[in-house]
Order: C-alpha cells, then structure tokens, then sequence
C-alpha cells in the first residue's frame, strides 16, 4: 500500500500528506472558506434553470455598441466582468473583512486585522479611468467616451429576448 | 519498467512546455499583471489569503509598475531555473522547486483576486513543482505518486460537488448553464456559427443533460485512480477530453491543469529495488 511505503520513505512527508488530505476534505465538508492552496471545486456544481433571467453589461465605445463576439473570451470577460467584480467588491470586501475578523478573533489574532488592509482606495473615478485606458488596449482605438448598461434576458420560445429597460451603471463616461 | 533520472527530465521537460505554453497565452491575451495594470481587488473567505493579505502586497502590486513587472519575470522565470537544475542535476534543486511553488500560490492569489480568473484553474504551478523537491529517482517516486493522489482527489470532488449541489439532478442544467456563459455571444446575433450552436444546445435540452452527465461520469471515474493505477492512461485520455470540451464549449481555459497528467503518465514505473 502506498501510504505505508510513504511511511516507511519519510514520517515528515506522510504526516505533511496526510494533513493535507484531511484539511481537504474538512473544508470541502464545511462548505465555506477556503484555505489556499486548499480550495473548493464546485464550480457550475449547483442547480440552475433555463427560466431564471440572466444580467449582462451592453457596452458602447466611442458612440459604438462592441461587438463581444469580435474579441478573445478572455479579453471579453475583462471588459464585462471586471465592472461587475468592481462594484460587488464595494461591499464583498468589508463582508469578508467582517467575517474573517470574527474568525481570527476567537484565535485571539483579531488585533492584526485593519480594515485599512483589506478595502479599496481607490473611487468610481479612478476605476472609470483604468476602464477606459483597458478598453483602448482591448479595442486598439483610443477610447473617449464608454457607456455601460445591465439588461437583463430570458430565454423564452426558444430564443434569447431582452426583459425590462437598460439600466445604466455609476461609472459611465463622457467628455 | 523502473525508474530513472531521465523520466524525471521527461516530466520536467513536459511541465516547463505546458507551463510555457500557458504563459504564452496569458500574454496574447493580455493577461499578467504588467497588462491588466490593476486598481482594485475582490476579497474572499481564504484563511491563508486574507494572512497573505496581512503584507499589503496587494496595494504595492496596484501602486507600482516595476514590480508588477517584476513579479511577471519571476512567475516567468522561475520554472526555467528549476527545470534547469533538475536536468543538469545543479545544487539549490530543492530549494527552486519549493520557491517555485510558493511564488506560483501568491501570484496566482493575488492575481486572481484582480483580475477575472478563478484560483482553481491554477493548482497545478502550486503543486507539480513540489514533485522535483525531492531529490533521486525514490523522492521522485514518492512526491509524484503523493501529487498524483491529491490531483485525482481534485478532479473527482468535482463530481462529488454537483451530486451535492444537486445539479447532476437537474434536467435543464447544461443548457441553463450555456445560456450565462455564452449571453454575450447570444446577444450578438444568430449570425456567427458558434451563436447559432450554442442555441442549438440551449434548445436540446436531453441532449445537452447527456453531455453534462458524461462529464460528471468522466470526473468520478477518477475515484477509481485511488485503487488501481493500471487505468491511469484512459484517465489521462478522459481528462484531455474534459480540458477539450471545457474549453470549446464552456470557453473555460483547464489546460493549465496538464502538468498534473505528468503524475499519471509516470505513475506505472516502479523504483528499482521494489
């Protein structure tokens, strides 16, 4: 059997290994926290329905509506991913912060936690300028002004259809 | 067959072209920390990253050019030195390899965290390099097989996962799941190929729960690695084909997990005095 050889090999490295193995699946147990390098692989793991609508940002570049199938689906998931990481990280970071600070706290660790290390400095302007910057790399154009939309969609007879009014976020720009 | 120093350059050879092509791809597409430039980052609940978090790196990464190049270059160059001293047998292998490791772990955490990418497609640079932290054909034996065990537990909690969630339960899982990824692509139009097939997709709902249920057969197969490792080729097959259909499909990148085929392509060798 292997992990008697290991044993027999090295102690440390059976007991590093087996530790290992075991944090594992106490955190994939728990179902919550990770722990890296320890993580969960639950990804797309959970139900999802066909009826449930479905938010995507409508970019426009100088007065244009991208074309997302032009583009890398990585370079199409910076452009419409990271406004939304962007926003949900306003409250994300201080719930997480909160959390791990409560968690420390019973290991008597709370006191190294300041909330100045965990949140963002900068403002929907900063961002707004790093977006459009990013947007002139991605679009090989330079960028004056950008609009971003939520719509949401449904997928209904067989067909994609846009449900309710755009819905302009905070950071859109004109010059 | 037994185990020889050159199978060890073979793998370390074949984890420097994945971890090289990877690399690539992260550049073309605009991805390292020199291009994205980032201003901001999303927290999450990650012992160990909110203690990395403790150094404030991630505010000097955001404030400073140089050293978002920096750590590019080191990411970079890192795999280079340490296949360099596992093929010409230099000092300082063990030491490169844990280094390697480590460095992979905050610069995929802290990456992660400021760009789209999800952490989980990156375990293989936090892991595979502790396979050369031991050194002579026995260390190699041991690390690889120890490597090659937490990959196959990886990959099968990932059908243990969507037997839990309950989406294995679901009918119209698949295509519900097409339908968010795919939403820009969707939104263009029907007249771009790939539009047209994911709609398709979206609308064969049976055929697509096939799919998604071969998937979950594929990942929980890997279970029977723990027990045998005669099968570890078809495995070897299985998760190409998963990486595949994760990436033309989902248009999720897996290919950076490849190092880890490594661990059962040389897991038939046997140490010499066994």
């Amino acid at each position: 059997m292997f992990l008697k050889k290991l044993y027999c090999y090295n102690k440390t490295l059976f007991v590093v290994f087996i530790f290992f193995i075991l944090s594992f699946l106490f955190i994939n147990y728990k179902w919550g926290m990770a722990a890296s390098p320890i993580y969960l692989f639950g990804m797309f793991s959970g139900p999802v329905h066909l009826s449930e609508p479905q938010h995507l940002l409508v970019l426009s570049a100088n007065d244009r509506k991208v074309d997302m199938s032009k583009y890398s689906f990585a370079k199409k998931d910076m452009m419409l991913v990271m406004p939304e990481k962007y926003l949900k990280s306003k409250e994300q970071n201080l719930q997480v912060y909160q959390l791990m600070n409560r968690f420390f706290s019973t290991l008597e660790l709370g006191s190294l936690f300041d909330p100045y290390n965990y949140m963002n400095r900068i403002d929907d302007a900063g961002f707004t300028k790093w977006y459009m910057h990013y947007l002139a790399f991605v679009l090989e154009e330079p960028v004056n002004t950008f609009e971003l939309s939520s719509q949401t969609y449904i997928w209904e007879n067989n067909h994609i259809q846009a449900l309710g009014l755009l819905q302009k976020l905070p950071f859109t720009s004109t010059k | 067959m037994h185990l020889k120093i050159d199978h060890i350059k073979q793998f370390a050879l074949f984890y420097l072209i994945c971890f090289s092509g990877c690399y690539l791809w992260f550049v073309t597409n605009g991805l390292l920390f020199s291009e994205i430039n980032p201003v901001f980052f999303l927290n999450r609940l990650d012992f160990t990253g909110n203690i990395f978090m403790l150094s404030n790196i991630q505010y000097a990464l955001i404030e400073y050019k140089w050293l978002r190049v920096l750590w590019d270059a080191v990411y970079l160059i890192l795999p280079f030195v340490l296949v360099y001293t596992v093929y010409f047998s230099k000092k300082g292998q063990v030491v490169w390899a844990i280094a390697t490791a480590v460095f992979a772990l905050l610069y995929n955490y802290f990456f992660s965290m400021m760009s789209f990418v999800s952490i989980e497609g990156f375990v293989a640079w936090m892991f595979v390099p502790l396979v050369f932290a031991a050194k002579g054909t026995k260390g190699f034996y041991f690390s690889t097989h120890c490597i090659r065990i937490l990959f196959l537990l990886f990959f099968f909690t990932t059908a243990l996962w969507k037997i839990r969630s309950g989406g294995v339960f679901n009918p119209d899982q698949l295509s519900a799941i097409l339908f968010k990824q795919h939403l820009p692509i969707l939104v263009a139009g029907d007249d771009y190929w790939f539009s047209r097939f994911i709609s398709f997709l979206i609308n064969h709902q049976r055929f697509t729960y096939l799919i998604y249920l071969l998937v979950v057969i594929i990942e929980f197969v890997f279970v029977v690695g723990f027990f045998t490792r005669k099968y570890d080729r078809l495995l070897i097959l299985f998760f190409c084909f998963f990486v595949l259909f994760d990436y033309f499909l989902m248009e999720i990148n897996y290919f950076a997990w490849f190092p880890f085929l490594g661990c059962l392509y040389f897991s038939g060798l046997t140490l010499e005095e066994a």
